[in-house]
Protein backbone atom coordinates (compact mmCIF):
# COMPACT_ATOMS: atom_id res chain seq x y z
CA UNK A 1 0.00 0.00 0.00
CA UNK A 2 1.62 3.14 -1.13
CA UNK A 3 0.41 6.62 1.06
CA UNK A 4 2.11 10.04 1.01
CA UNK A 5 1.32 12.89 2.69
CA UNK A 6 3.11 16.37 1.16
CA UNK A 7 2.56 20.05 2.95
CA UNK A 8 2.82 22.84 0.28
CA UNK A 9 5.89 24.62 1.08
CA UNK A 10 4.32 28.06 0.36
CA UNK A 11 1.65 27.71 2.89
CA UNK A 12 2.88 25.46 5.50
CA UNK A 13 0.64 22.53 6.45
CA UNK A 14 -2.69 24.36 5.13
CA UNK A 15 -2.73 22.19 2.15
CA UNK A 16 -3.27 17.93 2.22
CA UNK A 17 -2.82 15.51 -0.45
CA UNK A 18 -2.94 12.10 0.03
CA UNK A 19 -3.01 8.85 -2.56
CA UNK A 20 -4.71 6.09 -1.29
CA UNK A 21 -4.61 2.79 -2.81
CA UNK A 22 -8.28 1.39 -3.39
CA UNK A 23 -9.03 -0.92 -1.22
CA UNK A 24 -11.08 -1.24 2.18
CA UNK A 25 -8.67 0.41 3.85
CA UNK A 26 -8.52 4.01 2.52
CA UNK A 27 -11.42 5.21 4.41
CA UNK A 28 -9.74 4.65 7.81
CA UNK A 29 -6.23 5.90 6.60
CA UNK A 30 -8.36 9.04 4.70
CA UNK A 31 -9.84 9.63 8.31
CA UNK A 32 -6.52 9.85 9.80
CA UNK A 33 -4.99 11.81 7.30
CA UNK A 34 -7.73 14.63 7.94
CA UNK A 35 -7.13 13.80 11.72
CA UNK A 36 -3.79 15.30 11.40
CA UNK A 37 -4.55 17.53 9.05
CA UNK A 38 -7.27 18.79 11.36
CA UNK A 39 -4.86 19.17 14.76
CA UNK A 40 -4.66 22.49 16.18
CA UNK A 41 -6.67 24.26 14.50
CA UNK A 42 -9.26 24.90 17.30
CA UNK A 43 -11.95 22.81 15.52
CA UNK A 44 -15.17 22.00 17.94
CA UNK A 45 -15.65 18.43 18.56
CA UNK A 46 -19.14 18.37 16.40
CA UNK A 47 -16.84 19.93 12.71
CA UNK A 48 -13.99 17.66 13.67
CA UNK A 49 -17.03 14.55 13.77
CA UNK A 50 -19.07 15.89 10.59
CA UNK A 51 -15.57 16.50 8.68
CA UNK A 52 -14.20 12.80 9.71
CA UNK A 53 -17.71 11.25 8.46
CA UNK A 54 -17.76 12.80 5.17
CA UNK A 55 -14.03 11.98 4.39
CA UNK A 56 -15.49 8.63 5.29
CA UNK A 57 -18.49 8.71 3.44
CA UNK A 58 -16.37 10.07 0.42
CA UNK A 59 -13.67 7.92 0.10
CA UNK A 60 -16.29 4.77 0.79
CA UNK A 61 -18.26 5.78 -2.28
CA UNK A 62 -15.12 6.05 -3.93
CA UNK A 63 -14.37 2.31 -3.24
CA UNK A 64 -17.58 1.13 -3.37
CA UNK A 65 -18.33 2.41 -6.85
CA UNK A 66 -14.89 3.14 -9.00
CA UNK A 67 -16.12 5.57 -12.01
CA UNK A 68 -12.98 4.06 -13.56
CA UNK A 69 -12.20 0.66 -14.69
CA UNK A 70 -9.76 -0.84 -14.03
CA UNK A 71 -10.04 1.69 -10.35
CA UNK A 72 -6.66 3.44 -9.75
CA UNK A 73 -5.95 5.26 -6.61
CA UNK A 74 -8.15 7.55 -4.59
CA UNK A 75 -6.51 11.05 -4.37
CA UNK A 76 -7.83 13.04 -0.77
CA UNK A 77 -7.28 17.15 -0.63
CA UNK A 78 -7.93 19.20 1.39
CA UNK A 79 -7.07 22.94 2.22
CA UNK A 80 -8.51 25.35 4.80
CA UNK A 81 -8.94 29.05 4.51
CA UNK A 82 -10.62 32.01 5.11
CA UNK A 83 -12.78 30.19 8.09
CA UNK A 84 -13.73 27.08 5.59
CA UNK A 85 -11.99 23.38 5.25
CA UNK A 86 -12.06 22.18 1.09
CA UNK A 87 -12.10 18.26 0.71
CA UNK A 88 -11.26 17.04 -2.57
CA UNK A 89 -11.94 12.87 -3.13
CA UNK A 90 -10.99 11.96 -6.71
CA UNK A 91 -11.01 8.64 -8.52
CA UNK A 92 -7.84 8.71 -10.85
CA UNK A 93 -8.14 7.05 -14.13
CA UNK A 94 -5.67 4.81 -15.53
CA UNK A 95 -5.68 6.21 -18.72
CA UNK A 96 -9.58 5.01 -19.24
CA UNK A 97 -12.14 7.48 -19.85
CA UNK A 98 -14.14 8.46 -16.62
CA UNK A 99 -17.82 8.53 -16.40
CA UNK A 100 -19.71 10.55 -14.80
CA UNK A 101 -21.56 9.37 -11.58
CA UNK A 102 -25.02 8.69 -11.90
CA UNK A 103 -26.70 11.10 -9.52
CA UNK A 104 -29.64 8.50 -9.88
CA UNK A 105 -27.70 5.72 -8.82
CA UNK A 106 -29.46 5.29 -5.00
CA UNK A 107 -27.34 2.56 -3.60
CA UNK A 108 -25.25 5.47 -2.27
CA UNK A 109 -27.58 6.27 -0.05
CA UNK A 110 -26.67 7.76 3.74
CA UNK A 111 -23.07 8.73 1.90
CA UNK A 112 -25.20 11.38 -0.49
CA UNK A 113 -27.74 12.61 2.50
CA UNK A 114 -25.40 13.02 4.71
CA UNK A 115 -23.48 14.90 2.53
CA UNK A 116 -26.39 17.03 0.99
CA UNK A 117 -27.46 17.88 4.87
CA UNK A 118 -23.78 18.07 6.35
CA UNK A 119 -21.56 20.26 4.48
CA UNK A 120 -21.52 23.99 3.74
CA UNK A 121 -21.56 23.23 -0.02
CA UNK A 122 -20.56 19.82 -2.28
CA UNK A 123 -20.33 18.89 -5.93
CA UNK A 124 -19.45 16.76 -8.25
CA UNK A 125 -16.71 17.48 -10.50
CA UNK A 126 -15.25 16.04 -13.81
CA UNK A 127 -11.39 16.46 -14.53
CA UNK A 128 -8.75 14.17 -14.98
CA UNK A 129 -10.80 11.68 -12.72
CA UNK A 130 -14.55 12.31 -10.95
CA UNK A 131 -13.91 14.88 -8.06
CA UNK A 132 -16.29 15.03 -5.38
CA UNK A 133 -15.93 17.95 -2.90
CA UNK A 134 -17.53 19.33 0.11
CA UNK A 135 -17.02 22.45 1.99
CA UNK A 136 -17.47 23.07 5.91
CA UNK A 137 -17.64 26.51 7.98
CA UNK A 138 -14.63 25.98 11.02
CA UNK B 1 1.65 5.68 9.03
CA UNK B 2 -0.62 2.52 7.35
CA UNK B 3 -1.89 0.90 10.09
CA UNK B 4 -4.74 -1.24 9.90
CA UNK B 5 -8.27 0.08 11.32
CA UNK B 6 -8.31 -0.11 15.39
CA UNK B 7 -11.22 -2.52 16.12
CA UNK B 8 -11.82 -5.25 18.39
CA UNK B 9 -14.76 -7.49 19.58
CA UNK B 10 -15.21 -8.98 22.83
CA UNK B 11 -18.16 -11.36 23.06
CA UNK B 12 -19.47 -11.94 26.71
CA UNK B 13 -21.60 -14.95 27.34
CA UNK B 14 -24.19 -13.52 29.46
CA UNK B 15 -27.76 -14.88 29.74
CA UNK B 16 -30.07 -14.08 28.43
CA UNK B 17 -28.74 -12.11 25.82
CA UNK B 18 -25.54 -12.31 24.43
CA UNK B 19 -23.55 -9.60 24.71
CA UNK B 20 -21.08 -7.92 22.31
CA UNK B 21 -18.81 -4.90 22.96
CA UNK B 22 -17.17 -3.09 20.26
CA UNK B 23 -14.69 -0.74 20.55
CA UNK B 24 -12.24 0.49 17.58
CA UNK B 25 -14.06 2.33 14.45
CA UNK B 26 -16.57 0.67 12.50
CA UNK B 27 -16.49 1.84 8.69
CA UNK B 28 -16.64 -0.66 5.52
CA UNK B 29 -13.61 -2.68 6.40
CA UNK B 30 -14.49 -3.33 9.71
CA UNK B 31 -18.34 -3.61 9.59
CA UNK B 32 -17.40 -7.30 7.73
CA UNK B 33 -15.50 -8.63 11.14
CA UNK B 34 -18.61 -7.53 12.97
CA UNK B 35 -21.29 -9.20 10.68
CA UNK B 36 -19.32 -12.41 10.48
CA UNK B 37 -19.17 -12.14 14.72
CA UNK B 38 -22.92 -11.69 14.75
CA UNK B 39 -23.83 -14.43 12.08
CA UNK B 40 -21.85 -17.16 13.78
CA UNK B 41 -23.53 -15.59 17.30
CA UNK B 42 -27.18 -15.96 15.93
CA UNK B 43 -26.06 -19.21 13.91
CA UNK B 44 -27.31 -21.61 16.44
CA UNK B 45 -30.54 -20.13 16.69
CA UNK B 46 -31.70 -16.43 16.87
CA UNK B 47 -31.47 -15.28 20.66
CA UNK B 48 -31.30 -11.67 21.98
CA UNK B 49 -28.46 -10.01 21.16
CA UNK B 50 -27.42 -7.08 23.21
CA UNK B 51 -24.62 -4.64 21.34
CA UNK B 52 -22.07 -2.40 23.72
CA UNK B 53 -21.12 0.26 20.95
CA UNK B 54 -19.99 2.56 24.10
CA UNK B 55 -16.52 2.56 23.61
CA UNK B 56 -17.02 2.94 19.83
CA UNK B 57 -14.72 5.74 18.52
CA UNK B 58 -16.00 6.43 15.17
CA UNK B 59 -18.86 5.07 13.29
CA UNK B 60 -20.17 5.75 9.30
CA UNK B 61 -22.95 4.98 7.59
CA UNK B 62 -21.92 1.62 6.80
CA UNK B 63 -22.01 0.62 10.19
CA UNK B 64 -25.60 2.35 10.23
CA UNK B 65 -26.47 0.22 7.66
CA UNK B 66 -25.38 -2.76 9.08
CA UNK B 67 -27.34 -2.01 12.33
CA UNK B 68 -30.66 -1.00 10.56
CA UNK B 69 -30.08 -4.64 8.88
CA UNK B 70 -29.80 -6.61 11.57
CA UNK B 71 -32.40 -4.82 13.65
CA UNK B 72 -34.76 -5.69 10.60
CA UNK B 73 -33.77 -9.50 11.36
CA UNK B 74 -34.14 -9.07 14.69
CA UNK B 75 -37.97 -8.14 14.25
CA UNK B 76 -38.39 -10.60 11.25
CA UNK B 77 -36.92 -13.49 13.10
CA UNK B 78 -38.42 -12.36 16.51
CA UNK B 79 -35.60 -12.08 19.12
CA UNK B 80 -34.12 -8.78 20.65
CA UNK B 81 -31.63 -6.82 20.08
CA UNK B 82 -30.58 -3.74 22.13
CA UNK B 83 -27.87 -1.37 21.55
CA UNK B 84 -25.80 0.99 23.76
CA UNK B 85 -25.43 3.95 22.60
CA UNK B 86 -21.81 5.33 21.69
CA UNK B 87 -20.60 7.75 23.54
CA UNK B 88 -18.14 9.99 21.25
CA UNK B 89 -19.11 12.00 19.09
CA UNK B 90 -17.27 10.77 16.24
CA UNK B 91 -19.78 7.97 16.54
CA UNK B 92 -23.09 9.71 17.12
CA UNK B 93 -22.88 12.15 14.77
CA UNK B 94 -23.99 9.38 11.70
CA UNK B 95 -26.83 8.70 14.06
CA UNK B 96 -27.72 12.11 14.58
CA UNK B 97 -27.38 13.11 11.22
CA UNK B 98 -29.82 10.36 9.74
CA UNK B 99 -32.58 10.14 12.58
CA UNK B 100 -31.73 6.62 13.55
CA UNK B 101 -30.50 7.98 17.21
CA UNK B 102 -34.46 7.34 17.81
CA UNK B 103 -35.30 4.66 15.19
CA UNK B 104 -32.97 1.95 16.82
CA UNK B 105 -33.15 -0.08 19.80
CA UNK B 106 -31.18 1.66 21.73
CA UNK B 107 -31.32 1.48 25.24
CA UNK B 108 -32.03 4.26 27.92
CA UNK B 109 -28.86 6.29 28.53
CA UNK B 110 -27.72 5.17 32.36
CA UNK B 111 -28.81 1.81 31.74
CA UNK B 112 -25.96 -1.14 31.79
Amino acid sequence: MSVSSETQPHDEKSVLELELDHNREAPSLARAAIAGFSENRDLDAATLATLTLLVSEVVTNAVIHPDVEPPGAIRLAARIAQGRIRVEVTDEGSGFTPQPRDPARSDRGYGLFLLEHQASAWGVERQSGNTVWFELSV
Amino acid sequence: MVRPTKFEIREHATEPALKLSVTGELDMNTVELLARHVERSLADGPRALRLDLAELGFMDSSGLRFLIDLYDRSRREDWELSIVRPHDEAATMVLRATGADTALPFEPDGSS
